[in-house]
């Protein structure tokens, strides 16, 4: 394709399309125009074993100041807890696959109590400043998921299992 | 057996991991572990108690400032 002169635009116009080329082993998002793809939610998909590990934490923040002058906004996202609640599943993942000895079942039971201690959690804040001076803001998100109890619950009784405590 | 004072009753997480290992049809046996992954798994536990409680205090203190802030 020649290129551009200065001052001239390029248009460039990429037409989606499915890929039937694409090797087997490559992960390839489904298409609708395929006949050959089988739909996500098609129960004979194989789903991940991951799929039930999920755990969700999100938070959203917006703020907009507008016409204002001498504002001063600290914003401050605790989204620590998430290190400690993938540090209680890997440990509790740990205490299982080492006190079983068929990991197949250890895999299943650490999927299995993960599956059921599963929680979401979404944080919303918001702040519209218009037509104000001296204005100080702080905004601290400190809702922290409260399965991280739970989880330590759960380590905790396994390991009381296996009188390690 | 478990002898945490937070906020899920006991017999609650003891039911749910007795009837997760017991559809499985296995138990817990302490005796396949060695003495130095125990003491491994304690010093584990004990961090991640201490981990939850810093945090737990964290937020109630925040939670707290915040309150009076908002008064």
């Amino acid at each position: 394709m020649p290129k551009p002169k200065p001052g001239q635009s390029r248009t460039v116009v990429v037409e989606r399309q499915c890929k039937p080329n694409k090797p087997d082993n490559c992960p390839k998002e489904w298409c609708a125009l395929d006949g050959a793809c089988n739909h996500p939610m098609d129960p004979t998909v194989e789903q991940g074993a991951n799929s039930k590990l999920s755990n969700v934490q999100h938070s959203f923040e917006s703020i907009v100041v507008k016409d204002s002058c001498d504002v001063e906004v600290s914003s401050n996202d605790t989204q620590a807890a998430v290190n400690v609640q993938v540090a209680l599943q890997v440990a509790i993942a740990l205490v299982i696959s080492i006190s079983i000895a068929d990991s197949n079942t250890a895999n299943e039971i650490t999927q299995e109590l993960n599956a059921k201690l599963q929680t979401s959690q979404v944080n919303s804040q918001q702040v519209y400043i218009q037509n104000s001076r001296g204005v100080n803001i702080t905004t601290t998100d400190t809702d922290i998921a409260v399965n991280i109890q739970l989880l330590l619950q759960v380590l905790i009784a396994l390991v009381l299992r296996l009188d390690i405590l | 057996m478990a002898n945490s004072n937070s906020n899920f009753p006991n017999q609650l997480v003891d039911m749910l991991v007795d009837s997760t290992l017991k559809k499985h049809g296995v138990s817990l046996d302490g005796t396949k572990i060695d003495a130095q992954q125990k003491e491994q798994l304690r010093n584990l536990v004990d961090s991640l108690k201490n981990s939850v409680s810093d945090l737990s205090q964290q937020s109630m203190a925040k939670k707290e400032n915040k309150e009076k802030n908002d008064k």
